[in-house]
Parts: C-alpha cells; structure tokens; sequence
C-alpha cells in the first residue's frame, strides 16, 4: 500500500505540475524581456498583443564597412534552417552572443558587391557572401554586364545593428530605436579580429 | 413524443457525456488543424491526433498517445522555442497535462483543475504585460494596429473608425519603408480623428476583460457564479479572436474551458461546442471572403 502523504504529494503535483510550469516559463521570460531585450510576443510569457516591439518589426541590419563608405548586405537564407534560426535567435534576442553567433557565419569568406545600379535582377548597391553570388554569376558568362556587375571586394569590417519600433499616439510618431550592435574588424583573410 | 419530452431526452443524454470527452475531440481537431506547420511537427501530429480521434475512446484516452504528441510538439517548438506563438506553449502544456491526467483512473477533475489553471494563467500574465507596458495603456498600441500597424485589423479598422484603404495603404508604405531603411529614424502616420477614441476603448475593454477572466478563472471556489467565468471567456473569444485571426488560440481556449465544466451542466457544455463550430467560420478563408464582402460595401 502506497504512502498516503506520498498519494498526496502525487495529486498535487497532477493538479498543479503543468500551471507551476507556465508560471515558471512565463516568469523566465520577464526576466530576458528585462535583461536581453528579447521581444514580450515571443518566449512564452503572453505578452502578446502589449506592445508594437514585434519580431517581424524589428530590424536586424548587417553591413560592411570599406574605408570610406558602409554598405549593407543580405545573407543567403534560403531553406537553410540552421541560418534561418540564427538570423531569428539574433533579432529576437538580441545579445551579443546570438549576434557574433550569426555573423560567424560570415567569417572568412569573399565578399561581393554590385558596382553598377540593377538593369539585370540585380538590386543597387547589393553587397553578398560568395555563395550567393555565385549562384548569380553561374548563370552568366565572363565580360557579359551581368557578370562585370558583381566585384569581390575586401571590407575592412562587419557590423551588424538590431533596431525595434515604438509607436506614440497623440503625435502619431513610428520611432526606431537601435537596440545593440556588434562589429568585427577583419583581418586579410576575412578573419575576425577582436578591437 | 413532445418537444419537452425531446428535449429532456436530450439533456439526459448530453449529461451523461462527459466534459472531458468533449474537450480531448476538440483538443485532437485541434490539433490536426494547428499543428506548427514544419516538416517534422505537422504530419507526426496529425497521425497521433487522427488515430486518436478515429479511435475514440480506446485509443484516444489513452495517456501514451498523449505522451507521444506531447513529446513531437515539445521537439518542434523546442528548436524554434523563441519565435513561436504563446499559444503554442500553451497548447503543449494542455497536452502535457492531458497526458498525465490521464494516468489516473478518475481523470476529469485534475483536467479541470489544470484547465482552470491554465486559462487563468495564460489570462493573468496577458493583463500584467499589458498593464506594465505604457505604450499599451495610453492606447499607442491599438492605435498602431487600426492605422495599417497589422494587416488582420485592416477590415475592422475600416468598418469601426472609418479609416480609408487609402490611408491605410500610404501608413502601411511608410512603416515598410521605416523597417527597410534604419537610418529613417522616424515618420509621422496619418491617424484620422475617431481612431485615438476607439483605440483607447479598445485598450480598456482588453484590460479588464482579460483581467476579469484571470481572477474568474484562478478563483478556486465561484459557487453558483462559476457561470459567469464561461459566459467572460465566451465574450472574449467572440469579440478578439474573430478580428485578430488566432483561431487554434482560440479553439485552445474553448477546448481548456470545456474541461472544467461540471459534468451535469449540459447548458454549458452545449455553450463550448457552439463557440467551437461558430469560430470555424471565422479561419483565414472565412476571413478572406469577409474582407471580399467589405470590399463591395465600400466600393
């Protein structure tokens, strides 16, 4: 025969296990809103609907630095789940071990831009890893415009920017706050040096 | 045989169907419906649900089964644990809590006690979050939404404020071109004069409906009120989840209250399945042919 304190302990936990579990998620999730700045819609803490700071308004901006001028660049995601996941990780909680965590991903390899405005389903002023943009010159043949329009480049730093929305009525204003931002100086090689 | 005769019969019959009965087939139409929809979540969880359902009560009682769809559910949303929906979790801990439920022989009253729990919660952290969050409380927030700030609004915004397509769809430019280009650090958007006005009716409603049904359903022992907390939540389900298109959010909801129903109240088990099929008609198609319908009042 079972216990009785231990049948009680049993039903309390039966009855009880599952909601102490949402208190526990949920107040985890203040905690990183406070701390991390990760979005109240997401992480299980119902704050949904409380604030404009939605992940799909957020901005997670990436671009490379040359001596005398910035560009930004897009990532190839495509179905990559693993990229796609640590694009979102970094956007949605923005701390610098998610971001470096994405931009790593960038490290030591070619970069290139297009030098010329788009007359060829190529966007102006387009900065892109190597494998995307080789999936762009395959197509075409060398000396053609297409192809002369994408050049490697060497950029002397990666830096990546996590901006969020707020939203005053009264003066009807859409704001953009810049959250953090993370950079990496690059050596010659593409590899990242610490500043 | 008479009407009252009829309709005793059926009452009799309604009473001996159990709560938890209706509450674990809507929990499995849920489920096949909502599933995440990702390659190694979707079809694991419709075949559990499916078998259960087919196979109910043999099967679909069964905690093992449940076990299992918890378990695929708390792998999808495990690997995308930061982007997924609330309800989400929620709909994990409902299926986790049916699992364990379901260990006993008695079942129904832990359900309901987890149902209970759950509803009032989810409720009671939606409030806190919106309580301590000024742009939500001096109506910021909804204001955003009926000026073009979320497209599922965009109908309802029409008909309540009187706001046009057209100013919709210059806010909705502005606000992609913010997003696109962060050195754009801010933009005015056109907010017609009746919009502050509902937005902050809305907010209100939202706060206190939402915090009513947190104390209602966290309240241990209501008596003869306990009514009151089901007709609330109903308000709530009809009046938001209609407009903002969460619609497994919102079966989830009905199919947690439906559990913690007493077993003779055959009125309010008839109350959670009527909520259930009248919210099918407001899914993404049903919507889709609203907004067609809008469109030709307007034009």
């Amino acid at each position: 025969m079972q216990n009785p304190s231990h049948l009680l302990r049993r039903k309390y936990l039966t009855a009880f296990g599952v909601p102490i579990l949402l208190v526990l998620v949920a107040l985890s999730q203040f905690g990183r809103a406070a701390m991390q700045d990760i979005s109240p819609w997401k992480g299980g803490g119902f704050g949904m609907f409380s604030t404009v700071d939605r992940p799909s308004g957020r901005t997670l901006a990436l671009y490379l630095e040359f001596s005398n001028q910035e560009r930004q660049f897009e990532p190839l995601k495509g179905d990559d789940i693993r990229l796609l996941r640590k694009e979102a990780l970094a956007y949605i909680i923005p701390t610098d071990a998610y971001l470096e965590s994405f931009l790593r991903e960038f490290e030591e390899i070619t970069w290139y831009c297009t030098t010329d405005y788009d007359e060829h389903n190529l966007h102006r002023d387009r900065c892109m890893p190597e494998s995307y943009a080789r999936q762009i010159i395959d197509e075409f043949e060398p000396g053609t415009p297409e192809y002369d329009l994408l050049q490697p480049v060497k950029p002397k730093a990666v830096r990546a920017e996590v901006w969020k929305k707020t939203y005053e009525s009264g003066i009807s204003l859409i704001r953009q706050e810049k959250i953090t931002e993370i950079r990496f100086v690059l050596d010659e090689e593409g590899r990242y040096e610490s500043e | 045989m008479n009407l009252s005769e009829t309709l005793g019969r059926l009452k009799d019959y309604g009473a001996g169907i159990r709560p938890l009965d209706i509450s674990l087939v809507m929990t499995f139409i849920l489920l096949m419906v909502y599933a995440e929809n990702v390659f190694y979540v979707r079809p694991a969880t419709q075949v559990l649900a499916g078998l259960g359902l087919v196979f109910y009560p043999w099967i679909g009682r069964s905690p093992w089964l449940w076990l299992a769809i918890t378990a695929v559910l708390a792998w999808g949303h495990g690997v995308f644990w930061f982007s997924i929906d609330n309800h989400k979790y929620l709909m994990n801990y409902w299926t986790l809590a049916v699992s364990i439920c379901l260990f006993y022989r008695k079942p129904s009253a832990f359900l309901a006690v987890n149902g209970r729990l759950l509803i009032g919660l989810c409720f009671l952290f939606a409030t806190v979050w919106k309580a301590v969050t000024i742009e939500f409380v001096n109506g910021s927030f909804f204001e955003y939404l009926l000026i073009g700030g979320d497209v599922r609004f965009e109908d309802f915004s029409i008909l309540l404020t009187g706001i046009s397509p057209e100013v919709l769809e210059q806010n909705r430019e502005l606000l992609q071109s913010v997003k696109s280009n962060p050195a754009l650090t801010e933009t005015a958007l056109e907010v017609p004069p009746r919009v502050s006005v509902i937005a902050l009716l809305l907010t209100w409603w939202t706060l206190i409906v939402e915090g009513l049904i947190a104390v209602l359903f966290l309240w241990p022992n209501p008596g003869k009120t306990r009514i009151v907390r089901d007709l609330v939540l109903g308000a709530f389900i009809i009046s938001t989840y209609p407009v903002a298109s969460v619609i497994g959010f919102a079966w989830l909801l009905v199919s947690m209250g439906t559990a913690q129903i007493t077993r003779r109240s055959s009125v309010m088990k008839l109350f959670y399945i009527a909520l259930f099929i009248v919210l099918t008609f407001f899914s993404p198609s049903a919507q889709f042919m609203f907004g067609r319908l809008i469109d030709l009042i307007t034009l």
